[in-house]
């Protein structure tokens, strides 16, 4: 019987500062201390990974890079409760452990021949991120990509760099928002849900996904409905506290399911049955 | 399987013929009944109506070492510590041994959990059948009964004052019978008639019930009612009905120690506590009692049997008998259940 309770030994490769401040976001570059775990570790976009430091605990994380992504994993990390703090404090060539993957993926093979819609906000980019980068990778296999993505401010806007790329090369439609006018802000200004409205998108033949904070998610698969996507063609993943990450510790149920092994992935006819306790 | 005969100025002879592993049981400590692994026979308690004290921990202990990890070269090493002491349970309710069979489909599962199904792979459990079911007892009302065999090795039936009788059920019981040798006979038919009886008998005495008549559909129904409101006003959020559940299995995970030595724990934690739930960032999905005492009976009455196939309660009664507002699960559901129908 294997233990699942046992982590890797993981190594930080590299740290990019996303956002600044006293939530400030990080994107941690991993490898395995022994690489013979890369032939058992194979994560799908979407999934998630328990991320610790022995002494101080584990927190759930979405692997933020995708699959196509080889040799090292990606987590986008806020500075927000105490593991993820203690994270914050490590530099590159710290150790940390890692177990997983733990979830359901985005069922991303399925959308072959689709056009993809991802709408985020602030940190909830990072999920949807192993989708954009899958897409590009494999951009033949899709009919394009479009991004719509908005934070509080443009200093809260993460993966910044990479957006500017994609709307610079046309790999893919990058719409952008703020919540309030900034300086030296020339995109849109608003809340995501009601930028969604504005940009009106055609929902034929498009897979649209979404992550951001509960209040974002439950106002944009309102409004995704309202501009006609069908419940099949609408996704999110979700976040709950977790600990054991494998069903069974039960801090993440919720309405029937454990988000950890039964999501965090959820199309919206399932997502539906779970509204209530959100 | 067969049935024996054991007089009970035998048990303590039957109870030192359990040689080679730990023998946990009923002893009296600070003033209560708990399960505890005893060195000498002569302090168990068998007849005793106090079993408040939950037996889980056999299987899934309060806190529980799942390793211990020092810093080395390539990041922590991790040791693996999980020796199982073969373990005898002897005087376990029915209900009780009926709760490790709910507990090993969820700890089966997608994922094995190794510390419990070692654990549970390493215990026998001889149970002892109620003759006095307590006034909080409800076990048929859930599928069992004061003289239940699920989960069990070995069945204990008081038949008189001076004799059990001992049916045997599994091959790990049948191992037990052999080692001990002629301190058990053979049930003669009265004996066998007697031990019907007495399970009848008992089950005559259950004085409550509950309706679970399609619950598993009919709470969900009642998710958005005031009910829960209602019931939650009451509850103080204490927890004791989680810890002395017998099904009750949520957990936490913490660590003990610094970066470079120390070990990660399991420890019980209960669905009644708002930190259970609440996020890093503050946000809570269940933030009021009501929000939470939904959800245990959600769990327990809906989500466990529609995605594990058993009813995750035992009709034990402990959360009735221990609770110091008296919420009262039967009341609770009945109430539900009157708040769907109005």
């Amino acid at each position: 019987m294997s233990n699942p309770y046992i982590p890797y030994s993981a190594v930080i490769k590299d740290l990019r500062q996303e956002t600044e401040g006293e939530r400030a976001i990080k994107t941690f570059t991993v490898d395995f201390a022994d690489k013979k775990v890369w032939n058992e570790f194979a994560q799908k976009p979407g999934q998630c990974a328990m991320v610790g430091i022995p002494g101080v605990g584990e927190s759930m994380i979405s692997i933020c890079s995708s699959p196509t992504q080889t040799g090292y994993l990606q987590f986008s990390i806020m500075k927000m409760g105490k593991v993820t703090t203690a994270l914050h404090e490590l530099g590159v060539g710290s150790a940390i452990t890692v177990r997983g993957p733990y979830g359901t993926p985005f069922p991303v093979d399925d959308w072959k021949g689709k056009k993809i819609l991802t709408i985020g906000g602030g940190i909830g980019l990072a999920p949807l991120r192993p989708i954009i980068n899958y897409v590009l990778h494999n951009n033949k296999d899709y009919k394009g990509l479009d991004i719509i993505y908005g934070a509080r401010s443009p200093q809260d806007l993460v993966f910044m760099e990479e957006l500017e790329k994609m709307k610079k090369d046309g790999s893919a439609g990058i719409n952008l928002t703020v919540d309030a006018e900034a300086d030296g802000w020339n995109n849109n200004v608003g809340f995501v849900p009601q930028y969604l409205l504005d940009l009106k998108p055609s929902p034929e033949n498009t897979i649209a996904v979404t992550c951001g904070p509960p209040i974002m998610i439950k106002f944009v698969l309102q409004n995704l409905v309202e501009l006609g996507f069908g419940d099949e063609q609408i996704f999110t993943t979700l976040e709950n506290r977790m600990k054991c990450g494998i069903g069974k510790c039960g801090k993440c149920n919720v309405g029937g399911v454990y988000v950890c092994k039964d999501g965090p992935v959820f199309s919206y006819d399932k997502f539906k049955l779970l509204l209530p306790d959100m | 399987m067969d049935t024996l005969r054991l007089t009970k100025d035998k048990l303590n002879d039957f109870l030192k013929s359990i040689s080679d592993v730990q023998l946990m049981a009923p002893i009296v400590k600070n003033g209560r009944t708990s399960f505890e692994i005893i060195e000498n026979p002569d302090a168990v308690e068998l007849n005793l109506d106090d079993y408040t004290a939950t037996i889980k921990k056999a299987a899934f202990p309060q806190n529980e070492t799942l390793f211990a990890y020092c810093s080395g070269k390539n990041g922590s090493e991790i040791k693996d510590v999980q020796e199982m002491p073969k373990t005898v349970v002897f005087g376990i309710r029915p209900c009780d041994a009926k709760a490790f069979v709910i507990l090993d489909s969820l700890f089966k599962g997608d994922y094995e959990d190794p510390y419990y199904l070692k654990r549970r792979e390493a215990t026998v459990l001889i149970g002892h059948s109620c003759s006095e079911p307590t006034n909080r007892c409800f076990c048929p009302s859930v599928g069992g009964s004061p003289a239940g065999q699920e989960g069990l090795d070995l069945l204990f039936t008081d038949i008189s004052d001076s004799a059990y009788a001992v049916e045997v059920l599994t091959d790990q019981g049948k191992a037990i019978i052999d080692s001990a040798g002629d301190v058990l006979t053979k049930a003669d038919e009265a004996d066998k008639v007697k031990c019907d009886e007495a399970a009848k008998a008992a089950l005559n005495k259950i004085r409550r019930s509950v309706n679970l008549e399609n619950i598993h559909e009919l709470l969900p129904s009642a998710f958005n009612s005031d009910v829960w409101k209602e019931i939650g006003n009451k509850c103080i959020g204490c927890g004791i009905c989680t810890y002395n559940c017998p099904t009750c299995h949520c957990f936490d995970i913490q660590d003990e120690g610094c970066s470079a030595a120390g070990r990660r724990l399991r420890v019980w934690d209960g669905c009644m506590y708002p930190e259970f739930t609440v996020h890093a960032s503050g946000e809570n999905p269940r933030k009021d009692r009501g929000d939470r005492i939904r959800n245990r009976m959600l769990h327990k009455f809906s989500f466990y049997p529609q995605n594990l196939g058993y009813v995750a309660c035992v009709g034990c009664g402990r959360c009735i008998e221990l609770c110091p507002v008296n919420e009262d699960l039967i009341e609770i559901l009945n109430k539900v259940r009157e708040a769907v129908n109005e």
